[in-house]
């Protein structure tokens, strides 16, 4: 069964097409990577997933559902969550608050009860904790647990950024370059985590990744995307080995 | 150094960290309650006053320093507050403890006309809309004589609450016993916003509209939201202060208004309530202070301000200016170090508040 899949999704940005026709059938519970070279269009199919663009043609369905009509601020509620190549936290807010956020999603109190901070939103807040307080457990940040992001080196942002998606507790992670910036033992961490996110979380991941080590060690299957072309899909080594992917890789 | 001992995820949501903490609170509010046996009836109208500032920039706080929307014309707000609170007494006959909060109501109200067709815009162009709108109320004001007086203004009658009476010159001690009141709930409210969910979407929008989406945050709704808070709270601080000063005119509430709040929780420290407290201070002790000196000490040496006009929003401007060169967070922030050098001392390393260089959006390569 596809749980999440693009069926031939164009975009275009004024005279580029960024994204061509592209057909993707991710499988539920697997590790997806899609690689390829500067400006191949890979954010760009994140943030079509992510619904911040709307495609010019083509369909994207998620667990039996379109999302051609839903709104960027619908995803977590149906269960995508993702990570931004350029880090995009709150950064006047501490490492905790920014997970916190993460469990707005669950909530069901309204503002009133919470400007009164009735018994019942105390509750909602103390379970919200235990659940970020796992996350935390799970990324080791509880030294950061009280530290404003802005003080923060480019790798821990990186992860908060990751805990932060999982405190979403989505079905399908999209990690948009996760590695980028991270030192080699931070990566090698990474890796683990991104293994245990499928296998203990039991979460799809779908990740743009440039370092080759990471997405061989990790992923199931990988995509090769040249100038919004998908040219090939497979296995990570079936895929490297592609004298398609060589070609555009050196070529280019 | 006090080192707090947390058994309970309670701990970080209780109001008060600990005893201590509580014990402070405690003190500061019995040191309130007791001002009028402490200071004389012109002193206690100027903290009342400090007071009304305070809530005004409580609210102005919530949609500039926590929701990351500059608004350039919040007296405005304080204007539909403070003529509905009278308009609603004089001309609807409604007690003043039903006034009082559909003023703020109607300030609300209007805000919410603001924010909706306004939810994409940003900054600069945001600040210049309420300007527009702040001016626009003030020629509203003007038109609608019969019921705002016009140009010659309006007068507020005594606070009437259970056959009490608070009357500024009668009573001032009962005045300021009930502004104090206001502000603690005010104040508690706030609080309770910045631990829940409400104020973490409020500072995810400001910090990173894309992220907020992405965390599900419904950009425009909590926008509004914060805009309707913002202009709750302005439009109680504006009835109070029309009740304060009894008599008021479109005047009252101009655009110098507006700024003035807006420069106070910049110096006060953009992000806490605290902030707003202290922008009231130096707001509304400032001219005591520039008078005291005049009196005391100015014109001996032969300075004579009378002679520089506008001499006060001056110095305000140049703190201002030394505030955003020196002490971006306000004086918040600047107490924040002094009191965290002196709870580490002799640890405190000099630089331990300085930030990591952080990308500013324009800087980013997309
Ligand atoms: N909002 C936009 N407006 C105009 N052009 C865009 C926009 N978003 C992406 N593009 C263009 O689409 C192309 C693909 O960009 P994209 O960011 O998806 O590349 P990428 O594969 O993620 O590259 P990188 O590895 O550098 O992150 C680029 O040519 C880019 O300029
Ligand atoms: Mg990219």
């Amino acid at each position: 069964m596809s749980f999440l899949s693009l069926e031939n999704v164009t975009i275009s940005f004024g005279g580029i097409r960024a994204v061509k026709n592209v057909s993707l059938d991710i499988k539920e519970g697997e590790i997806f990577a899609l690689v390829g070279p500067n400006g191949a269009g890979k954010s760009t199919i994140f943030n079509l997933i992510s619904r911040l663009y709307k495609q010019n043609e083509g369909n994207i369905f998620f667990d039996g559902k379109s999302l051609n009509q839903l709104k960027p601020f619908d995803m977590p509620d149906i269960g995508i969550a993702r990570t931004f190549q350029n880090i995009e936290l709150f950064g006047n807010a501490t490492v905790l608050q920014n997970l916190l956020v993460g469990t707005n999603v669950r909530k069901s109190s309204n503002f009133l009860s919470e400007i009164l901070f009735t018994r019942s939103v105390r509750k909602e807040e103390v379970t919200s904790r235990v659940m970020v307080e796992e996350v935390m457990d799970f990324l080791d940040l509880q030294q950061y647990r009280e530290k404003y992001i802005m003080g923060l080196s480019y790798g821990t942002r990186k992860i908060v950024e990751l805990g932060r998606a999982l405190a979403l507790k989505p079905k399908v992670l999209l990690l948009d370059e996760p590695a980028s910036g991270l030192s080699a033992e931070e990566t090698e961490d990474l890796a683990f985590w991104i293994e245990d996110i499928k296998k203990i979380m039991g979460i799809t991941v779908l990740m743009v990744e440039h370092n080759l080590n990471l997405v061989n060690k990790v992923a199931d299957r990988v995509a090769a995307l040249v100038d919004g072309e998908i040219i090939s899909v497979g296995n990570p080594k079936s895929v490297q080995s592609d004298p398609k992917v060589i070609e555009a890789y050196i070529g280019v | 150094m006090r080192v707090i001992f947390k058994t309970s995820y309670d701990n970080d949501i209780n109001l008060f960290k600990d005893k201590i903490h509580f014990l402070q609170y405690v003190f500061l509010l019995v040191f309130a309650l007791a001002l009028p046996f402490i200071v004389n009836d012109y002193y206690l109208g100027e903290v009342a006053l400090v007071l009304i500032w305070a809530i005004a920039g409580m609210g102005l706080m919530v949609l500039v320093g926590h929701s990351g929307q500059v608004s350039l014309g919040h007296a405005a707000f304080m204007a539909i507050g403070a003529y509905s609170v009278v308009i609603l007494q004089s001309r609807f006959g409604l007690p003043f403890i039903v006034s009082l909060p559909l003023a703020g109501l109607l300030s609300s109200f209007l805000g919410i006309l603001i924010a909706v067709p306004t939810a994409k815009l940003h900054g600069i162009y945001l600040a210049i809309l309420t300007l527009a709108v702040s001016i626009l109320v003030e020629d509203i004001i003007v038109l609608a004589d019969p019921l705002t007086g016009g140009v010659n203004g309006i007068f507020a009658p005594d606070i009437e609450i259970f056959s009490i009476n608070f009357n500024r010159y009668g009573n001032i001690d009962s005045l300021y016993w009930l502004i104090l009141f206001i502000t603690v709930v005010f104040i508690i409210g706030y609080k309770n916003i910045l631990r829940s969910p409400l104020g973490r979407a409020f500072s995810a929008v400001r910090d990173s509209e894309v992220s907020a989406l992405a965390m599900g945050i419904n950009i425009a709704r909590t926008r509004t939201l914060a805009f309707a808070i913002s202009c709750f709270i302005t439009g109680i601080a504006g009835a109070l202060f029309g009740h304060f000063v009894t008599v008021f005119n479109y005047e009252t509430f101009n655009v110098v208004l507006s700024i003035n709040l807006l420069l106070m929780i910049v110096i006060g420290g953009l992000g806490s309530i605290h902030g707003a407290f202290f922008g009231a201070m130096v707001i509304g002790f400032l001219p005591i202070i520039i008078s005291f000196c005049r009196d005391h000490f100015l014109d001996d040496i032969g300075i004579n301000l009378m002679n520089f006009p506008g001499i006060e929003t001056g110095i305000f401007s140049l703190i201002l200016i030394l505030f955003i060169l020196f002490e971006p967070f306000g004086i918040y922030g600047r107490w924040l170090k002094i009191r965290t050098y002196f709870q580490l001392f002799p640890l405190y390393r000099k630089d331990m508040f300085k930030r990591q260089k952080s990308y500013l959006k324009t800087e980013r390569v997309r």
